[in-house]
């Protein structure tokens, strides 16, 4: 098996130490949420309503003021960490493959996730959902997680992002971080599908991936361009003034991603296949910004 | 329009593999890409695909096809209507004789300059052209027969080498008449240096064009160059040696005369101009072997242009030692005359020896056996009839009225008056040959053939007679002794370059039961011919180098059984040897009929097919960088 070698789980817990170690508290481990719920640390009052439980009734305030007033406390809760794999064609190209750069790198994050004892989850997605891996909890689980991942194929057709938003966020149990694994080629708008997730509560973080030959394509000459996903074809004669605008077309499209995710506070990260997953997991633990 | 080559036509079959590849070509390269969607913000911008980018595929079609087209109807050759009306039929007679070899100002020889001229007319030739070489040195020949093929000839004309005979300047051009035939358009063009009778007439015939190569110049030479047996000496040479000088100025030199490489004498030698320095040499040697003369100038070498005339040659027969036993009384005179030979070695007896080696020549004076010994003998003056004749009484007018000049044994005797008193007549017994006879018909000098040896007799008191007195007597003696031991005294002149030969064999020069095949030829560089031998005469000729020529006969046993006959060939031609023109022969051409005509088509239709080649391959780049 080639996706995950003999030292990737040796990685995954290198990894794992890093990011408890250096960035504790930064991205997952142990994060609060702002649900009152039954915790010991006291947040707030409320009103005494017949039928409440005597044991939370602030007695002291009793005394001084002689009002029936509730205690309120502040609830700890595990974080879930969703995943989304894009597996649509698109992802085939590059070498090493965008779909196996992602798929590693789902599964570096999965296992700090789960090394943090929050709950993961990964839906594979092309233009609907493709295969669903249930939250989980537990170290022990990333076998399960990998064989999962081991097991998708990027065969899909056409990138909707949008689509598989909108049927993620019904699906999903709790709102949580959701990482999107894709090189967004969302014909539609990648925008759309992430403006989703951000009006259900979502805190999404964009994982840009593409291939060297994605960003600068070596044609010259009369070709016919066959669109992976979707099988347009077009026929066209390429000159190096072509390659010029196409490398600036494409550099502005990364742009864009940047700026958007800049723009809401969404975080971004954009590579090429020419990187490791451990150097992409790196940068990110470096750069994410935590949530709330 | 007519074409030299209508079957290239056939190659226009790779129109179609240029098709094929075309249809393949146009077939864009399928190229799968994650997304079209920035490739078609970036032809939103620029034009997809021109109308041009379209077509240029089409139109790279119709360029490749109109290449191959314009190459079919190259090869195919097409001609002008001119080109074949005038079609020329030029026959070129290159004098290639001894004079030719004359370094004239420019380094190369006349016939270098003749070549090069050759070589000119040869590339000025138009397509349908043709021309012949026939050579005109020492015999016309066809070098090459009448082609159009440019490399044949020039090849040809390359091989063409200097000869050291005459010029045959007038029958190469008969020679060339008779190739031209009934031809239109036939023209003969001479390329010589005019030396030889008539060529003024000859330049003059308005069918013949005229190229004259050279100019006058100062000459000496060897014409004259023999050598025979000496008149005195009887085993000496005599030899005939002329030197002319053909130059304006007077011409000193020297004569080196060399045997076998071994220099035996050196003549100062000054001839006035015009002149003719001739001189008799006795007693240069008496040795066989190969003579050689070499005329040297002390003077600038312009005073003798022409160097093959310096030398000449001539074979002298080896001379082997012949064993003579003298059975005499005693003869003064006699036994002198035998020991003057220098080749013979000579024993002197009073009586008749009873054995005596095989090749033993055996002398009687006088003393004669009853029955004439097996072997080799000589009579003189036999007191008694023998087995083999008769003597008789004496001859009452023992005058020589005849001689068999031709015999062998009487070469350069003469017997005219000489004294024979008490000479005897003599009755052979069988049969005999009268070499001289006395008025009376009795027979003075005869030779008798038997198959256990010759026989010759003189009846001759030597004792009475003046013929002892006589310079014949000592050449009698050596002629009969080279006679009895088989040494032919027959000497190979030296011939002239140009001349044939018939050559008449030994009769044991054939090995037995040896074909004709067996003889081959030897020229003086080395290399070998074969010679058919035809009852034992060999023709061989005209010889066209100086030099020793050699007839072999090779049994196939081995280096001993290999038998030669060396033959001397000299240029000795006062017509090569003299320079001077009489008058000056101006060049007569006609520059318009060999002045190179207009390119052939196919010239035209390669350099279109080479534009349009340049612009498909513009096109091809345009493809691949626009």
């Amino acid at each position: 098996m080639s996706l995950f070698g003999n030292d990737f789980l040796t990685k995954l817990e290198y990894l794992s130490l890093v990011s408890r170690k250096v960035f504790r508290g930064q991205l997952m481990a142990q994060r609060r949420t702002m649900k009152l719920g039954s915790g010991i640390e006291f947040a707030d009052h409320r009103q005494y309503t017949p039928g409440d439980d005597f044991r939370y009734l602030d007695w002291n305030l009793y005394a001084r003021h002689d009002e029936l007033l509730l205690k309120r406390f502040q609830e700890e809760e595990d974080l879930h960490v969703y995943f989304l794999v894009d597996c649509s064609r698109s992802m085939q190209s590059g070498s090493p493959a965008k779909f196996d750069l992602a798929r590693q790198v789902c599964a570096a994050l999965a296992y700090i996730a789960l090394a943090n004892l929050d709950r993961v989850s990964v839906t594979a997605f092309d233009s609907g959902i493709q295969g669903h891996f249930p939250l989980t909890r537990g170290k022990a689980r990333i076998l399960s997680l990998m064989q999962f991942l081991e097991g998708l194929s990027a065969s899909g057709n056409n990138t909707q992002l949008a689509d598989l938003v909108r049927q993620f966020v019904l699906r999903a149990p709790r709102k949580g971080l959701v990482v999107v694994l894709s090189d967004l080629f969302d014909p539609g708008g990648f925008d759309k599908g992430i403006d989703v997730l951000r009006h259900y509560g979502f805190e999404p973080h964009l994982v840009q991936i593409h291939s060297p030959a994605d960003a600068d394509p070596k044609l010259l000459g009369d070709v016919e361009l066959q669109d992976v996903e979707t099988g347009e074809t077009r026929k066209r004669t390429i000159s190096e003034k072509h390659l010029q605008e196409y490398r600036r077309v494409f550099e502005a499209f990364l742009t864009k991603v940047r700026d958007y995710c800049s723009t809401y506070g969404i975080g971004c990260t954009v590579t090429n296949t020419s990187a490791t997953f451990e150097q992409l997991v790196l940068g990110m633990l470096r750069t994410s910004g935590g949530g709330r | 329009m007519s074409f030299g080559n209508p079957t290239a036509f056939f190659w226009a079959l790779l129109a179609i593999p240029i098709v094929i590849f075309y249809i393949l070509k146009v077939r864009l390269r399928h190229v799968p890409v994650s997304s079209v969607m920035f490739w078609e913000q970036v032809f939103e911008q620029h034009e997809s695909r021109s109308l041009w980018q379209q077509l240029r595929h089409v139109a790279s079609l119709l360029i490749q096809l109109a290449i191959l087209l314009l190459l079919l109807l190259a090869v195919a050759d097409p001609l002008r209507p001119s080109d074949i009306l005038n079609q020329r039929r030029i026959v070129v007679v290159l004098d290639n004789s001894a004079s030719m070899q004359v370094i004239d100002n420019g380094g190369v020889t006349r016939l270098d300059v003749a070549r090069q001229q050759i070589e000119r007319l040869v590339q000025s030739l138009r397509p349908r052209d043709q021309l012949a070489i026939v050579c005109a040195g020492t015999r016309p020949e066809i070098q090459c027969g009448l082609t159009s093929h440019k490399r044949t000839l020039l090849d040809e004309l390359d091989q063409i080498q200097p000869t050291d005979g005459p010029t045959v300047v007038k029958q190469a051009v008969e020679l060339s008449n008779r190739l031209l035939g009934e031809a239109e358009n036939g023209q003969v063009i001479v390329f010589t240096d005019g030396g030889f009778f008539g060529a003024a007439e000859l330049a003059a015939e308005p069918s013949v064009e005229w190229s004259m190569i050279g100019q006058s110049a100062s000459n000496v030479g060897i014409t004259q160059f023999q050598v025979r047996r000496s008149l005195s000496d009887p085993i000496g040479y005599q030899i005939l040696l002329e030197v002319q000088n053909f130059g304006t100025e007077v011409v000193e030199g020297t004569l080196d005369l060399s045997l076998d490489d071994n220099l035996i004498d050196v003549l100062p030698v000054t001839v006035e101009p015009r002149q003719t320095d001739r001189r008799i040499i006795d007693n240069a040697t008496s040795d066989g072997g190969l003579l050689t003369a070499v005329f040297r100038t002390d003077g600038p070498s312009k005073a003798n242009a022409l160097t093959v005339d310096d030398v000449a040659t001539a074979v002298l027969p080896q001379r082997t030692r012949i064993p003579v036993v003298l059975v005499t009384k005693g003869n003064w005179f006699l036994q002198r005359a035998l020991e003057a030979n220098e080749a013979v070695d000579l024993m002197v007896t009073d009586s008749i020896p009873d054995n005596v080696p095989a090749d033993t020549v055996l002398v009687f004076h006088r003393i004669v056996p009853n029955v004439i010994p097996s072997g080799r003998v000589f009579v003189v003056q036999p007191e008694q009839s023998t087995d083999l004749w008769e003597r008789g009484p004496v001859i009452e007018q023992p005058l020589v009225a005849s001689q068999n000049q031709d015999h062998a044994l009487l070469h350069h005797v003469r017997l005219d008056n000489v004294l024979m008193p008490e000479a005897f007549s003599l009755t052979p017994v069988g049969q005999y040959t009268r070499l001289a006879e006395s008025v009376s018909g009795d027979p003075l000098y005869l030779h008798i053939a038997r198959e256990s040896g010759d026989v010759i007799v003189l009846p001759v008191n030597l004792d009475q007679s003046d013929l002892p007195l006589r310079t014949a007597f000592p050449i009698m003696l050596s002629n009969a002794l080279s006679w009895l031991s088989q040494q032919s005294e027959d000497m190979q002149r030296a011939y002239a370059t140009g001349e044939s030969i018939q050559l008449t064999l030994p009769a044991d020069f054939l090995p037995k039961d040896s074909d004709d095949s067996s003889v081959s030829l030897r020229d003086p560089e080395g290399s070998m011919y074969s010679v058919a031998a035809v009852n034992g005469r060999v023709a061989i000729g005209p010889l066209q180098k100086a030099g020793i020529w050699a007839v072999v006969a090779d049994s196939g046993n081995g280096a001993a059984d290999v038998k030669e006959i060396s033959l001397s060939c000299n240029l000795t031609n006062a017509g090569e040897s003299d320079l001077m023109l009489a008058e000056d022969i101006p060049s007569r051409r006609n520059e318009t009929l060999t002045a190179s005509g207009s390119p052939p088509i196919r010239t035209y239709l390669l350099a279109a097919a080479f534009a349009l080649l340049l612009a498909e391959w513009g096109l091809y780049h345009r493809r691949k960088i626009a």
